[in-house]
């Protein structure tokens, strides 16, 4: 809630799950099927979203003494390993998500 | 900027991960209670038969993601949550193994018996993810030197010795499983047609109007539960 009350612009995230989960019934119930699905996606995401903005920048709280909860700042790598991981991260990534995209497209339409 | 980074990276892998294997772990749920015959259990298989191990690929990245960025968070939170997490390998074995053997005999029996499988496994699983975001924003009784350890449950209380499982945890759990079931609805629905079409999206309206008061119970429950 502290989040939320010192960056208000964070409040999109809750909004957008609102949104996302009226929106995937609405769509569903006009037979508007795969827009109603990626609405279903928004919704998780804003629900996701919302949590994780809410517990920046905590990443495992302590809810006997809140200073030793883990944090961003107490549980992260050297600063060169994170560079270095990210140098690896993105072109894996990339993979994964070129590979999806492919998987999807090649299986797209209805089953028999 | 660089912890930041990391930890918006690591909030889109779990958002990829929830987006993309929880269709089909609500595909997994919903079959148990949609399809009449074992053809249309083989119908909401295959609408997630080539992608859903490829979704899988996701929660390896979290893991890869938090092993390199947040070491101190990976080792305390899988020695804290370990039987949960064996509980969870498990769960994603069962799932597996379900989906592979039910193929291998044409027997009615045997199918319906690792359909039965597939669905417990995929429900049970989704239940635990919710109740593992909802130990997050709980908390959890971590020491000075990052080390903690959470039995299944105490007195279902999440003030005090909470265990893993408490109301309030069991309320994000199921939250979780009508949110899945609920994506996972809408996903059979765009991939099938007919009379298991529409029985789907019937299925996914009833879970949509059990999720609207489950969600707002939890959210109203998060801000009392949170020590953030």
């Amino acid at each position: 809630m502290k989040q939320f009350r010192m960056h208000p612009w964070g409040t999109i995230f809750p909004v957008a799950a609102v949104v996302g989960m009226i929106g995937g019934r609405v769509l569903s119930s006009r037979q508007r099927d795969l827009q109603a699905f990626l609405s279903s996606g928004l919704y998780l995401a804003g629900m996701l979203s919302s949590v994780a903005f809410g517990v920046f920048p905590n990443v495992l709280p302590s809810n006997t003494r809140p200073n030793w909860g883990l944090t961003i700042y107490n549980a992260a790598a050297a600063e060169h390993g994170l560079l270095v991981a990210l140098c690896w991260f993105i072109p894996g990534m990339a993979l994964a998500i070129g590979y999806s995209v492919l998987a999807y497209r090649r299986f797209a339409g209805k089953v028999a | 900027m660089l912890l930041t980074l990391w930890f918006c990276l690591a909030a889109i892998t779990i958002t990829g991960y929830v987006l993309l294997d929880g269709f089909d772990l609500g595909a997994g749920i919903l079959q148990l209670f949609v399809t009449r015959t074992g053809a249309e259990t083989s119908q909401v298989l295959r609408s997630i038969g080539p992608v859903w191990d490829g979704n899988e690929v996701w929660l390896v990245v979290l893991g890869g993601t938090l092993f390199c960025a947040f070491p101190a968070l990976y080792s305390s939170a899988f020695s804290g949550f370990y039987l949960a997490l064996m509980m969870v390998l498990w769960l994603l074995i069962l799932r597996g193994v379900s989906i592979e053997f039910r193929s291998h005999m044409d027997s009615a029996q045997w199918q319906q018996f690792w359909s039965t499988i597939f669905g417990s496994a995929s429900a049970a699983l989704a239940l635990v993810f919710g109740i593992a975001l909802g130990n997050v924003v709980r908390g959890v009784p971590i020491d000075q030197s990052g080390y903690f350890f959470l039995p299944f449950w105490t007195n279902f209380s999440p003030t005090g010795q909470a265990g893993i499982i408490d109301w309030y945890t069991l309320l994000v759990g199921a939250t979780s499983f009508l949110a899945l079931a609920v994506h996972g609805s809408l996903w059979v629905v765009v991939k099938t047609e007919g009379s298991l079409q529409e029985r789907t999206r019937l299925f996914g309206a009833k879970c949509w109007l059990a999720l609207v008061p489950v969600m707002l119970l939890m959210t109203a429950a998060s801000f009392f539960s949170s020590p953030t």
